[in-house]
């Protein structure tokens, strides 16, 4: 007569914590990673040069008089800086992590060893958030290090007695948005490497996606005037670029902000987006991009 | 085209046996095309059982349904006495495997690679990763990055991935691919030794010399079914003929067909004799022949090689 063997109490079980940290150990061996850890916060800190040389240039008159709501300004700008930052970078690395795995097969190193599919793409999320929120706030660090060597040490002055009392609210709304939009792009690049299975592929869409979404608005805008019929205008707002590139303009107070930065804002103010509308449509791709990539991860035979 | 149910092609369970892959009617359909169809399979404890099948024959397919890594069209597959569509999760970290060509991260060294994957699969500790690396030969290169590796480095590694949280059964595609003569030898001697532990091994090759030497079971596959289930010796065992050197082999093969055991001998075309044996023995044959006045040169027991056994049973690896 034979037996079955029945066994499975001895070998520790894969856990969400180890593939985490496996992630991250991956991640950190990363060379694009590691280049791309250097190169952005090096184009922040020339943005913040470019905050010193603004602030530099301005009357000592009117930064002893105002700094405090010049603050808040810069501060507004620097968050718009570091959204389009962060999404370059938190898109390269959400394809790097998701589509390389697929392509040099790896995935199936782990998958057959008993490692749940959407546990995985949980970890991996994870892990991409969590060195997207390590980029964040080094990119904060940058930023009011920027502003202090203007203020602080260029003018030697500024009274920031006077920080308008929004500034909190509006500021940590805004870095809120940032991060929204940090996380639907990073869905978009993990989505786009399920979807590949190819780094190559991930990037060659991911990379150029907004650019090509903007071009998309515009032919959709052409073809409105051409056809005499807003329908196309209309369809072109429900785009998840036109809505990201919206958010903060519509969901936190301007204070100014508008005036400030008028003639240098590539983000023009949609007026057939509101800021209901803005959040709602990328809150509904946040989840879409989810729920595919989850999906996918689910249920396709990993050939790989 | 429908799968078709086939009659199970006949098995010798090793008796007192421990099932530890029980795999029934199992089919992979792409569109039409039937990879796995219908296919049975028996793989007990301490086995080293060979996976054997032309390319394309559903080897790696079988392999992927066994690690979970597709979804069979229909039927079943037990790992460790559980089925591994709902359990796998917990049975499948107690198989090591090696699927295809070792997926590795090349930007990693060989050390790193086994300790992003220990991380993941519940925390390895240094000491075992150093184990496996000597294990299979790589602890002094175990700090260069795995893209310097030549091919049988990383098939090493991914030997030693596999074996890294010490799993009671292997699942390894082709582990010699690559390999250099005495890496073959080292490979065979470590697989040996973990059977001898009382692991299962799973092979598939098609280094059939290899598996020859080194297997204790072994299955055909051939367009997605199953041939044939059976120990190696059974199959290489041939029909019981012998080839004869002797000096008057036409005289000594008419002397033979007067038997009722020897009316289907005849020469081959080196004028060897081809003969049955009395009682199936080559030493009654010997004495019958030299008592009729032969004797015999040499007398050789016709069997098989596994290639050979394997290019009839497949009509020459048909697909």
């Amino acid at each position: 007569m034979n037996a079955t063997l029945t066994t499975g109490a001895s070998v520790p079980q894969p856990g969400f914590i180890g593939l985490v940290r496996s992630e991250l150990f991956k991640l950190s061996r990363q060379r694009p990673i590691i280049v791309l850890a250097i190169v952005i916060p090096i184009v922040q800190i020339l943005y913040g040069l470019r905050t010193i040389i603004f602030l530099a240039n301005l009357p000592q008159e009117l930064v002893d008089r105002g700094s405090a709501v010049t603050v808040y300004l810069t501060t507004r700008v620097g968050l718009s800086d570091i959204r389009g930052l962060l999404g370059v970078f938190i898109t390269i690395v959400a394809v790097i992590v998701v589509g390389l795995e697929y392509q040099q097969g790896t995935i199936r190193v782990l998958l057959a060893r008993g490692v749940g599919r959407l546990r995985l793409l949980g970890a991996k999320v994870t892990a991409i958030a969590l060195v997207g929120l390590a980029g964040f706030v080094a990119m904060l660090l940058i930023m009011y290090l920027a502003m202090f060597i203007s203020f602080a040490l260029i003018h030697r002055s500024g009274d920031f007695s006077q920080i308008p009392a929004y500034y909190l609210g509006d500021v940590t709304l805004d870095g809120l948005l940032v991060l929204l939009n940090m996380f639907v792009t990073l869905m978009l690049g993990v989505l786009l490497g399920v979807v590949g299975r190819n780094l190559a592929l991930g990037l060659s869409i991911g990379l150029p996606f907004f650019i090509a979404e903007s071009i998309v608005s515009t032919i959709l805008r052409v073809v409105s005037l051409i056809s005499r019929n807003d329908v196309w205008t209309h369809i072109g707002t429900f785009l998840p670029g036109a809505n990201l590139s919206q958010l903060a303009s519509k969901l936190v107070p301007d204070h100014g902000l508008q005036a400030f930065i008028a003639g240098l804002s590539i983000n023009l103010p949609n007026d057939m987006i509101d800021g209901q509308h803005a959040l709602t449509v990328v809150i509904v791709y946040g989840i879409a991009f989810t729920a595919l990539a989850g999906y996918l991860t689910w249920q396709r035979d990993v050939l790989q | 085209m429908q799968p078709t149910t086939l009659p199970a092609p006949p098995r010798t369970p090793p008796a007192g046996g421990t099932l530890v892959v029980q795999v029934r009617n199992l089919t992979k359909q792409y569109g039409k095309r039937l990879a796995v169809n219908n296919l049975n399979l028996d793989v007990y404890q301490g086995d080293i059982f060979g996976f054997l099948g032309p390319n394309g024959a559903g080897k790696t397919t079988t392999i992927r349904m066994l690690l979970g890594l597709i979804a069979p069209t229909s039927g079943t597959v037990q790992v460790l006495g559980h089925d591994i569509t709902t359990h796998g999760k917990t049975m499948l970290p107690r198989v090591g495997a090696l699927v295809e060509t070792p997926a590795l991260y090349l930007y990693m060294t060989g050390h790193d690679n086994l300790r992003a994957v220990g991380e993941a699969l519940g925390g390895v500790s240094e000491a075992r990763i150093q184990t496996v690396l000597g294990m299979v030969g790589l602890a002094a290169r175990q700090k260069d990055r795995v893209r310097t590796y030549s091919l049988g480095m990383k098939q090493r590694l991914g030997v030693a991935m596999a074996l890294l949280n010490d799993p009671a059964m292997l699942v390894l595609d082709e582990p010699a691919n690559g390999l250099d003569p005495a890496g073959i030898v080292e490979m065979r001697e470590l697989l040996r030794a973990l059977a001898k532990e009382g692991k299962t091994i799973f092979i598939s090759s098609h280094v059939l010399g290899e598996v020859q030497q080194l297997c204790t079971r072994v299955a055909i596959l051939n367009l997605g079914q199953l041939v044939t289930e059976a120990r190696p010796e059974e199959l290489t065992q041939g029909n019981g003929q012998f080839i004869v050197f002797v000096e008057g082999a036409p005289a000594a093969l008419a002397l033979i067909q007067a038997q009722p055991w020897g009316r289907a001998a005849q020469l081959d075309a080196n004028g060897a004799l081809l003969t049955a044996a009395p009682d199936g023995r080559g030493r009654t044959l010997n004495k019958f022949l030299v008592d009729g006045g032969f004797v015999p040169d040499s007398i050789i027991y016709q069997s098989e090689s596994l290639e050979q056994a394997f290019l009839r049973l497949t009509q020459g690896g048909a697909r």
